[in-house]
């Protein structure tokens, strides 16, 4: 096997799943509705309340605008959400036993979890890109957006889904149904998303949520996005690592804990995936 | 290593002690068709799944063209191919497209992938619908997808677990008629099981009987039936003397026993009894009325080794079908 023939199996597979994806007439739909749905529903409500606390001097955003402050956080929780999903490819690959086919098959059982997870990233980009232009219509403030922020909210939305997404195709190796699968989406997608930066300062937090917000990669990739694309005159509060007392982070520094974490993750993913999809 | 495929005191127990497959042991030659016979829950199933990497044996050992499957079971890969029960082609792809895909997973040069691809798909006629979504078939010719899917790699060794369940009979004969080709032209080795017993009997090199996890008898199809006694004629005779002597003292003939009218006669070569008889008759004047001859076939020896019926198990496995397109449908409606 030469590496030409592994990107060519890599290419290939990946292409599946995308093709899987595009041709969904349902999936197009969900594309373009559920940023609405979030920005234009939540988006604008939450606004709304924030601006009442706000009138009363509770809540110290520093911005004024909840709204783009929420924008750039449901662009990320958007990747989330859609990387999710990435494990019910091969649960039902494994039933409909296609698995087993790719199995018998001299593909390395590291290039099927692969696959999944770069078709998984590719989508949840496209997905969040798409947010993100809804929020631009609806009024995300881009006075002071440059190319450098549009790219660190590029990068942090790419390592956010290649995190998640390698986190739950390595899930779905080990689920074999379906239900299973959907129970532990739901249960985990929430806190995923709350215990984090996307929809709230976390230096509001209670001591033990920051602590558990810092864990998040999802805290660092909104901080990193949202001092990049919003107006730098509103500096974003600092958030550091309150476990090891670090102060606030740069946007640089808070891409790097992103990546090297996207890098662990997709490492251990991987390994354990292609142990799974071993003979038993 | 001589055979093409050499399984040594195969075993798969699964959780809770049962044993699946229960001391395997056969030899395929290269360029063979070997038949894997057995009821349903014989072990067919997941002797293939450890031959093909799938499954890891609980003990023994397996050999694919000399490669050891435990210790390099990459190497395996790349010289065999597998036609799965189930229906695994990708509903969301065109035929071509899965065909491709296989194309890619293998490393077919393209250029020959496409030919390959066009080439196979117009065998099995679904050139026209070729570009169409998987979705789109019909169970007939997903089937028949499945089945050139695994060929688009010419494996040294193909194997093929139910590869014509539920197909007419025009298509099974192409199917079979394009994998004895590709044995003629690259020397390809099949192994398959089958629920259609006259068909393992005129394709298989040779077959193995599988029940219970253990395999009953192996040897061609002839040796199969000879192991259950041979052929037996029949004769009724009209105003004639008791002749068993006479029919017993007759070459080749092992017995021959009265029953009124009618005398059944064991015996090695049928062909030739039933002319002995005839002859004999004009000689001595036996007033024969009727003459028949009965070859064992494989469903008898089927039974024999099995104790159990081909037409329950087809049952069965039409309840399997059913289930099977039940989910295919489910996955439709996604």
């Amino acid at each position: 096997m030469t590496a030409s023939e592994y990107s060519r199996q890599l290419l290939s597979l990946t292409g599946r799943e995308l093709k899987h994806w595009y041709r969904s007439r349902m999936q197009i739909i969900v594309t373009i509705v559920q940023p609405l749905v979030w920005l234009g529903l939540f988006g604008l409500s939450a606004e709304v309340f924030v601006n009442m606390i706000e009138s009363k001097g509770g809540l110290d955003l520093a911005t004024t605008d909840y709204f783009s402050f929420l924008s750039v956080g449901i662009i990320l929780s958007t990747a989330l959400t859609t990387s999710l999903t990435s494990g019910m490819s091969v649960v039902w690959d494994r039933r409909f036993g296609f698995l087993d086919k790719l199995r018998a098959s001299p593909v390395p059982r590291g290039v099927i979890p692969l696959s999944k997870v770069l078709a998984s990233t590719v989508k949840a980009t496209v997905q969040a890109m798409a947010v993100f232009a809804v929020a631009v219509a609806l009024g995300l403030d881009v006075d002071g957006l440059t190319m450098h922020g549009v790219s660190v909210l590029l990068a942090s939305v790419i390592l956010i889904g290649l995190t998640f997404s390698s986190i739950f195709v390595a899930l779905g190796t080990a689920i074999k149904s379906f239900d299973t699968y959907m129970t532990l989406n739901s249960l985990l997608s929430m806190p995923m998303m709350f215990v984090s930066g996307v929809m709230f300062p976390t230096y509001k937090f209670p001591a033990w949520l920051k602590a558990a917000a810092d864990l998040n990669p999802l805290t660092y990739a909104s901080d990193a996005a949202r001092a990049a694309c919003l107006d730098p005159e509103w500096l974003t509060p600092a958030h550091g690592f309150s476990l090891l007392s670090v102060p606030n982070l740069s946007i640089a520094e808070d891409l790097l804990v992103v990546a090297i974490g996207a890098a662990v993750v997709m490492a251990l993913s991987l390994l354990f995936a292609g142990r799974a999809l071993r003979a038993q | 290593m001589s055979g093409m495929i050499e399984a040594r005191g195969l075993v798969k127990e699964y959780a809770g002690g049962v044993r699946a497959v229960d001391g395997v042991d056969f030899s395929v030659a290269e360029g063979e068709i070997f038949g894997f016979l057995g009821p349903n829950g014989a072990g067919k199933s997941t002797t293939i799944s450890m031959i093909t990497t799938l499954s890891t044996p609980t003990s023994g050992s397996v050999f694919v063209d000399g490669i050891d499957v435990a210790r390099d079971p990459g190497a395996v890969r790349k010289v065999i191919g597998l036609v799965p029960q189930d229906l695994t082609s990708d509903d969301d792809l065109s035929g071509r497209e899965n065909m491709l895909l296989q194309a890619d997973l293998y490393g077919v040069p393209r250029r020959e992938a496409k030919e390959r691809a066009d080439e196979l798909l117009e065998m099995i006629q679904l050139h026209d619908a070729a570009d169409r979504l998987v979705d789109t078939y019909s169970g007939g010719m997903r089937k028949r997808l499945e089945v050139i899917e695994g060929l688009i790699h010419r494996p040294k060794v193909l194997f093929l677990d139910e590869p014509t369940l539920g197909l007419d009979v025009q298509t099974r004969k192409i199917i079979w008629d394009h994998i004895l080709d590709m044995r003629r032209e690259h020397g390809m080795t099949v192994f398959l099981t089958t629920h259609y017993l006259e068909e393992a009997d005129f394709l298989c090199d040779r077959i193995a009987i599988i029940d219970g996890g253990r395999i009953k008898i192996v040897g061609t199809p002839d040796e199969l039936k000879t192991s259950l006694g041979g052929d037996k004629v029949y004769i009724e005779t009209e105003g004639v003397d008791d002749i068993c002597d006479a029919l017993s003292r007759l070459s080749g003939v092992r017995s021959a026993s009265r029953d009124g009218r009618t005398y059944k006669i064991d015996t090695e070569d049928g062909d030739r009894t039933i002319r002995d008889v005839l002859s004999a008759a004009a000689d001595n004047d036996w007033h024969v009325v009727n003459a028949s001859l009965n070859h064992p076939s494989l469903t008898e020896v089927f039974l024999e080794y099995t104790g159990k019926n081909v037409r329950d198990q087809m049952g069965d496995s039409s309840k399997e079908e059913v289930r099977r397109q039940n989910l295919q449908s489910r996955r439709r409606q996604k």
